[in-house]
C-alpha cells in the first residue's frame, strides 16, 4: 500500500504544495520534477484531456475503496459461506448479490479490487525498479554488457507473454507473491528497453559530459542527472503496465492459477461466476465491470500522461 | 539482389533464439522439485526400479547434459520425454493438440485483420466524423477487455440465452465462431488503431497530395496510392499479434473447453506435469519465433526500401 500511495502521489501533481513536496522527498533518487511551475504545467495540460482525467478520476475511487476497503465491509463478509443466501439476487442486504457459496459479492468485489490494484501496483513498480535498474546501467556503460543483457532481454521477450508468467507459476505454484513474481518477469524486458534507450540519448547531452568533467562519480551522474531526466517515459510505462499487468494477473487467475482460494481478486471472481453464468450472471458483470474499468482507466490515463508530460510526442 | 542471403542469415538467427528461448524455459522449470522416476511409476515403486528409470530419463546427470540432452532428443529424436499424468510422449500429445490451437488463433487474426484494417482505414479517411469517432472510442473500450470477459458475455448471450452456438468443445464450425470473436475482437481494436495512425500519417505525405494533385480519383488516391505505404506497419503488428494470440489462446481454448495446446498446457501445470508444460511452451515458443521470422521476412520481401538495404550491403 506504501507503495501504491507513493506512485499516486506523483501521477497526481496538484493537490496541495506540501503534499507534494513530501512526495518528492520521498521519492528520494526518482526525483522526477525538481520545480513547481513544471508540475502545474503538467497538471493543467492533464486537466485538458477529459478521458485521461476520467481515468485518473475512477483510479482515484478504485485506489480509495482498496485503500479503506476494511472499512467499508469487513473481510471476513468476503470468506463467510452462508448457502442460505446461495446465488442471491442484488438486494438491500447484498448489493451485488451472493456468490455460489452464499459469500456477500460486494464484499468479495470490494476487496478483490485490493489484491487486484495491489498486484498491478506493486508488480509494476517492481518491474519499474528492476528494469529501471538494468537498463540505465547497459544503457549508461554500453558495450558488451549491454550487447549481452540486451540479447538476454531479446530471448524473454521471444516468449509470449503468457506463457512465460505460466511457466514460472509451473515452477513456483499459485498465490499472489508467486503471480507477482511471475508478471514481473515477463514485464522487465520492456521497462529495461524504454530506459535503456532514454539513458542512451541523454547520455549524449552535454550536461552529463560537464557533470562528468567536475569529477562526479558514475552512480550519481547516473541517478541524479541522467534518470530524472529520463523519467517521463518511464511514468508511462509504468502507468500503462498496471493496465496490462491487472488483465494477466486476471488471466492467471481465470486460468485457475493465480491467487489461492478464497481471496478475492477480479479475475478470480470472474472465474467463479463462470459456474454460474447461466443462472446468476450478475456475479459475472460486477468483477467484469470493475475489471475493465480499472483497466480502461489506467490505459487512458497513460496516454494522457504522455501527451501531458510531453508535448513533443502528441501526434 | 541479396535478398536470399538476408532469408540465410534469418533462418540461422533463429537456432539461438530457440535454444535460449528454451534454456530460459528449461532453467525455470528445473528448480521444481520431484524426480520422474518416482512421479512415473508412482507411490508403490520399489526404490530400484526407480532409480533404474531415472538414471535411463537421464535426470541425474548435470544440469547442462540435461538440457542438450533434451535439445537433442526434441530436434533430432522429435521426443520430449514422457508425460507424468497420461503416460504418453509428450511429442505426439502436443503435436496431436498444435492443429487445433493454430487454427483458432489464426481465425482469430484473420477476424482481427478484416475488421480491424478496413475500419482502421475508414476512419482515417473520415477523419473527425462520427465514421471516425464511434469506431475509435468502441476500440479504445475492447483493448481493455480481457479475451475471457468477452468470451463469457458472448457465452452468455449467443449460447446460454439465444441458444445459438455451442458453449464447449469442436466439432461443427458453430463451435468455432465464438472462440475466433472472443480472441480477435481486442486484436481487432489494436488493429484498427494502428491502423488508423499509420494511414493518418500516409495521407498527409507529399506523393498522396502529388496523386491527389494530378487528379486521380479520391477512391485511387486512398487505395491503391496510400495504401501500400500504410498497411507497411501493418503487416509488421499483425504478424506480433498472432503470435501474441497463440499465447492468449491458452485463456481461449480453457473458457470454451477446446482441447488445444493451451488447455494441455494449463492442465499440465496444474498437475505438476513438467515434461507437458516444458514441451508445451517450448513447441509454442518456438511457433512464436518462426512467425516473428516469417513476418520479417514478408516486410523484407513487400517493401523495396528494406529490399534496397539488402542489395547494398554485402
Amino acid at each position: 500500500m506504501h507503495l501504491l500511495t507513493h506512485v499516486f502521489g506523483l501521477d497526481m501533481p496538484a493537490r496541495g504544495d506540501t503534499n507534494m513536496d513530501r512526495t518528492i522527498q520521498n521519492a528520494g533518487e526518482l526525483v522526477v520534477f525538481k520545480k513547481q511551475s513544471q508540475l502545474n504545467e503538467i497538471w493543467r495540460r492533464l486537466k485538458k484531456d477529459r478521458l485521461a482525467l476520467f481515468g485518473l478520476t475512477v483510479i482515484v475511487i478504485l485506489i480509495l475503496v482498496a485503500i479503506f476497503a476494511d472499512l467499508i465491509i469487513p473481510y471476513s463478509a468476503a470468506i463467510k459461506m452462508n448457502l442460505r443466501n446461495r446465488l442471491a439476487m442484488p438486494s438491500a442486504a447484498h448489493w451485488f448479490g451472493c456468490d455460489g457459496y452464499g459469500r456477500d459479492m460486494l464484499a468479495r468485489c470490494v476487496h478483490g479490487t485490493r489484491i487486484s490494484l495491489l498486484i498491478g501496483f506493486s508488480t509494476s513498480i517492481a518491474s519499474l525498479i528492476i528494469g529501471g535498474f538494468l537498463g540505465s546501467i547497459v544503457g549508461y556503460v554500453g558495450g558488451r554488457l549491454d550487447n549481452i543483457v540486451m540479447r538476454f532481454m531479446d530471448l524473454f521477450s521471444a516468449i509470449p507473454t503468457i506463457l512465460l508468467a505460466l511457466t514460472v507459476v509451473a515452477a513456483l505454484g499459485s498465490g499472489i507473491t508467486n503471480i507477482c513474481i511471475a508478471i514481473t518477469v515477463t514485464r522487465i524486458p520492456g521497462f529495461v528497453r524504454v530506459v535503456r534507450s532514454s539513458v542512451i540519448g541523454i547520455a549524449d547531452m552535454e550536461f552529463i559530459e560537464a557533470a562528468r568533467a567536475g569529477g562526479t562519480a558514475t552512480p550519481r551522474i547516473l541517478f541524479r542527472h541522467v534518470l530524472p531526466n529520463a523519467m517521463a517515459p518511464l511514468i508511462v510505462q509504468t502507468t500503462m503496465n498496471v493496465s496490462i499487468i491487472i488483465l494477466l494477473a486476471a488471466s492467471l487467475s481465470f486460468l485457475g492459477l493465480g491467487v489461492n482460494p478464497p481471496q478475492p481478486e477480479w479475475g478470480a471472481l470472474i472465474s467463479e461466476a463462470k459456474e454460474y453464468l447461466r443462472t446468476a450472471p450478475h456475479l459475472m458483470a460486477f468483477p467484469g465491470i470493475l475489471l475493465c474499468l480499472a483497466s480502461f482507466s489506467m490505459c487512458v490515463l497513460g496516454d494522457g500522461l504522455r501527451d501531458a508530460l510531453d508535448p513533443r510526442l502528441k501526434s | 539482389m541479396y535478398l536470399h542471403r538476408y532469408i540465410w542469415k534469418r533462418l540461422l538467427l533463429l537456432i539461438p533464439v530457440v535454444l535460449g528461448v528454451s534454456f530460459i524455459i528449461f532453467s525455470i522449470l528445473y528448480i521444481i522439485p520431484g524426480d520422474p522416476g518416482s512421479i512415473i511409476l508412482g507411490p508403490g515403486a520399489m526404490q530400484a526400479d526407480i532409480d533404474k528409470l531415472n538414471a535411463e530419463l537421464g535426470y541425474n546427470l548435470p544440469f547442462f547434459q540435461r538440457y542438450f540432452m533434451y535439445i537433442f532428443n526434441a530436434f533430432f529424436r522429435f521426443d520430449l520425454g514422457i508425460s507424468y499424468a497420461s503416460r504418453l510422449p509428450v511429442f505426439s500429445e502436443v503435436f496431436a493438440r498444435l492443429p487445433i490451437s493454430l487454427f483458432i488463433s489464426f481465425n482469430g487474426i484473420l477476424f482481427a485483420i478484416l475488421v480491424g484494417v478496413p475500419i482502421g482505414v475508414l476512419s482515417a479517411v473520415k477523419q473527425y466524423t462520427l465514421l471516425d469517432k464511434i469506431p475509435t472510442a468502441i476500440s479504445l473500450f475492447l483493448a481493455s477487455l480481457p479475451a475471457f470477459l468477452i468470451g463469457m458475455v458472448l457465452m452468455l448471450f449467443f449460447s446460454l440465452r439465444l441458444g445459438w452456438l455451442p458453449s464447449n468443445g469442436v466439432g461443427t464450425w458453430k463451435h468455432f465462431v465464438m472462440p475466433m470473436f472472443a480472441l480477435g475482437l481486442p486484436y481487432a481494436a489494436q488493429q484498427l488503431r494502428f491502423t488508423r495512425s499509420s494511414m493518418l500519417e500516409t495521407i498527409r505525405q507529399d506523393y498522396v497530395r502529388t496523386a491527389r494533385a494530378k487528379g486521380a480519383s479520391e477512391h485511387n488516391v486512398i487505395w491503391r496510392h496510400a495504401m501500400k505505404n500504410a498497411l507497411l506497419p501493418v503487416i509488421t503488428v499483425a504478424g506480433n499479434n498472432f503470435g501474441i494470440l497463440i499465447g492468449g489462446a491458452v485463456v481461449t481454448e480453457t473458457l470454451f473447453g477446446i482441447p488445444g495446446l493451451g488447455t494441455l498446457i494449463v492442465n499440465g501445470v496444474k498437475q505438476k506435469d513438467i515434461p507437458i508444460v516444458m514441451g508445451g511452451i517450448i513447441t509454442l515458443a518456438a511457433i512464436f519465433s518462426i512467425i516473428m521470422l516469417l513476418v520479417d521476412l514478408a516486410y523484407a520481401f513487400v517493401d523495396p526500401r528494406i529490399r534496397a538495404r539488402y542489395a547494398s550491403q554485402r
